[in-house]
């Protein structure tokens, strides 16, 4: 008798498997459609560039520690290289090379084109939103999640998050500000495998009202790599 | 100066020969700066600047690395901070940049060479950065790096880190001080004492190891709040006057530094989406000049130096800042060459055009001689590699008042500057 109800219990998860997926709360999905955005909480590097819509294009190299310790590097173009964005916790600095000291700035200021400091340093949609689940009876084939912010600190108020049922894999994210008004939207794309995961390596970013002004994100040269903590400290910015 | 020299071409060989060697990950790249300036105060003339940089730079293993710098500035003014207006002045310098050696290893830097150290958290007016030198010459709208000047340091931080709390402390050493380019003498002392000449001797800046100069500074940052702590003592970057001879048309006198110690605290907090910043220091033994029954003598004083602003968010693509900036000096004689206390409030708003590209409005007012200053320009990158700025700055003020007698470099200007690699 025993047997045959795991006997059964397995057949289920053979014949209906969107049944055990269906039972994943909102947070985990959210969570494994982070994983599909990059290396997870694991400590690695990775180069992006950014093109907007004059195809003005530049380059950062990014050390991730976790999800709390980032360092954004710009490489491209060259009046920017060497500016620096360390993004620890929920508190962000700016090193310019021409200033010479690090600053701190608000995590909502504007990286380059539709680029917040965030979409770069802080992408774990699982830390710092709380999703809850939106019925869409037309799309059959994807979640749809509201993200509202754990607390003010992070970069939008709200987003509006398209996951795919099949592989839980990221397909569109709609942004709001604390106030509650539409600032942009992202579509994810060019899924490919990396550290034995297929992840998306674009992002394409459009502003909510003015649909022409638009930025590419392209995520490569993913690595995992160990970094010191001095690494991750605003004083150590200058050097 | 031979020294100095030294120091460069060591460099600049080490360097050049590690990267024929291809053995370093080695990188050489400037800027190209040239700027038209019309003014447009009583000297109706046009200037012309031009500057440029080249560097290079070299990571021999992941802990050792050198910085090597060559700048140059081209300079035909037609008008100047002078009451007079001047026939056509041109100038040229080629000086070293920042050339050091640096070692990084986890938790300590340790920097030896000429280079550039900024402390404090504001901006405007820019009271904390006490040890880099400057060219006074640049104005209050100037970039910080044209102004500043290194200085031969031995330069030692240890960072840390003690669960959210970071931190760190550094030494500083320079063994040869130096002292800012400073405006001409006439703008402290012509309201003063009207219609007469002055001949001014700088003081050399002193040898190597004759005079040093040291101090220090501890950080932290935790939970939103970045703190700092420093005091540094050295030879005042700013000249006093001291009396040689006089005559009733013309004074003669030679520039003098003392030695002086300022102490301070650096604050930034953010603030919801608003960031907090202010820096206080205190200069104590600052010699000052006045004239004292017809004669030309200096005291000594403390100043009280601060400056509060508070940087608002993004709106629109608007952001704002908005700064207040005190200096006070204990001790004021009648008729010193500065004020008793000089207050100033500045509001900046930026405009983000889209693309990079930005439009700037500054207003600064002078409290105590009501006077004001504003400026307006647009920074448009045309390509990757070139920024093209328009705009303008006008001074005007009662007299007494510290930006009235700037008016003379009220001015419409147009520059362009290209970054290159090589």
């Amino acid at each position: 008798m025993k047997m045959s109800v795991q006997s059964l219990l397995l057949s289920c998860l053979f014949i209906f498997p969107s049944l055990t997926l269906a039972e994943l709360s909102p947070n985990e999905i959210v969570k494994k459609a982070d994983l599909k955005r990059g290396l997870g909480n694991v400590s690695h590097s990775f180069n992006v560039s950014v093109t907007d819509q004059d195809s003005k294009k530049e380059m950062f190299h990014v050390y991730f520690k976790d999800v709390n310790n980032t360092l954004t590097e710009q490489t491209e173009p060259e009046r920017a290289r060497g500016r620096k964005l360390l993004m620890k916790d929920y508190d962000i600095w700016m090193f310019t090379p021409n200033i010479k000291k690090a600053i701190r700035i608000s995590l909502e200021q504007k990286l380059t084109g539709q680029v917040s400091n965030g979409d770069i340093a802080r992408t774990n949609y699982s830390e710092d939103y709380e999703a809850t689940m939106i019925e869409d009876k037309k799309d059959v084939e994807n979640y749809h999640l509201d993200l509202k912010a754990k607390n003010k600190k992070v970069t939008y108020g709200r987003i509006e998050y398209v996951v795919s049922k099949k592989e839980y894999a990221p397909v569109e994210a709609t942004f709001f500000a604390l106030s509650g008004k539409p600032l942009k939207r992202a579509r994810f794309s060019d899924f490919k495998n990396i550290q034995g995961m297929s992840r998306s390596t674009k992002m394409v970013i459009t502003d909510y009202l003015q649909k022409d002004k638009q930025s590419t994100m392209i995520f490569q040269d993913h690595k995992p790599e160990k970094f010191s903590d001095s690494l991750f400290n605003k004083e150590g910015l200058e050097f | 100066m031979i020294r100095r020299k030294s120091l460069f071409y060591f460099l600049f060989l080490l360097l050049s020969s590690q990267a024929k060697a291809e053995a370093t990950q080695y990188q050489m790249r400037g800027y190209l700066f040239a700027r038209l300036t019309h003014y447009t105060a009583d000297a109706k003339n046009y200037g012309q600047q031009t500057r440029g940089q080249i560097e290079q730079s070299a990571a021999f293993t992941s802990s050792f690395s050198a910085m090597n710098q060559l700048r140059w500035n081209a300079n035909s003014i037609n008008a100047d901070l002078s009451k007079t207006n001047l026939p056509k002045k041109d100038s040229f310098e080629v000086y070293l940049g920042e050339n050091f050696l640096k070692y990084k290893s986890e938790h300590w830097v340790a920097q030896l060479g000429y280079q550039e150290v900024v402390w404090g958290e504001a901006f405007g007016f820019n009271y904390a950065d006490l040890i880099s030198p400057k060219d006074l010459r640049e104005t209050l709208y100037s970039d910080a790096d044209i102004a500043r000047r290194p200085l031969l340091l031995a330069n030692l931080k240890t960072l840390f880190s003690l669960g959210d709390l970071t931190g760190s402390i550094q030494l500083l050493y320079s063994p040869e001080p130096r002292f800012s380019r400073t405006l001409p003498i006439e703008v402290y002392a012509g309201d003063i004492v009207p219609n007469i000449t002055f001949n001014v001797t700088k003081e050399k800046t002193p040898k190597v190891f004759t005079e040093s100069e040291f101090g220090g500074k501890a950080s932290l940052s935790y939970s939103g709040l970045d703190l700092s702590v420093f005091g540094f003592s050295y030879l005042d970057r700013d000249p006093h006057y001291v009396l040689d001879s006089a005559t009733l048309t013309t004074i003669n006198v030679h520039e003098e530094h003392n030695k002086v110690q300022s102490t301070g605290v650096a604050l930034s907090k953010t603030l919801g989406d608003f960031v907090f910043r202010t820096d206080v220091v205190l200069t104590k033994d600052k010699k000052i000049n006045s004239i004292e029954n017809n004669l030309l003598i200096n005291y000594k004083t403390d100043v009280l130096n601060y400056v509060v602003s508070i940087d608002s968010p993004t709106y629109n693509d608007y952001s704002g800042v908005l700064i207040f900036a005190s200096s006070t000096i204990k001790d004021a004689l009648p008729l010193s060459f500065r004020e008793k206390n000089e207050k100033y409030v500045i509001g900046k708003l930026t405009k983000n055009l889209g693309s990079d590209k930005t439009f700037e409005l500054s207003y600064t007012h002078e409290l105590e001689h009501p006077g004001r200053t504003i400026q307006s320009f647009i920074n448009w990158p045309i390509n990757n590699s070139t920024d093209l700025k328009l705009g303008g700055q006008f001074y005007s003020g009662d007299e007494g008042s510290n930006l009235n007698k700037y008016k003379n470099i009220s001015s419409v200007f147009f520059s362009l500057k290209n970054y290159f690699q090589l």
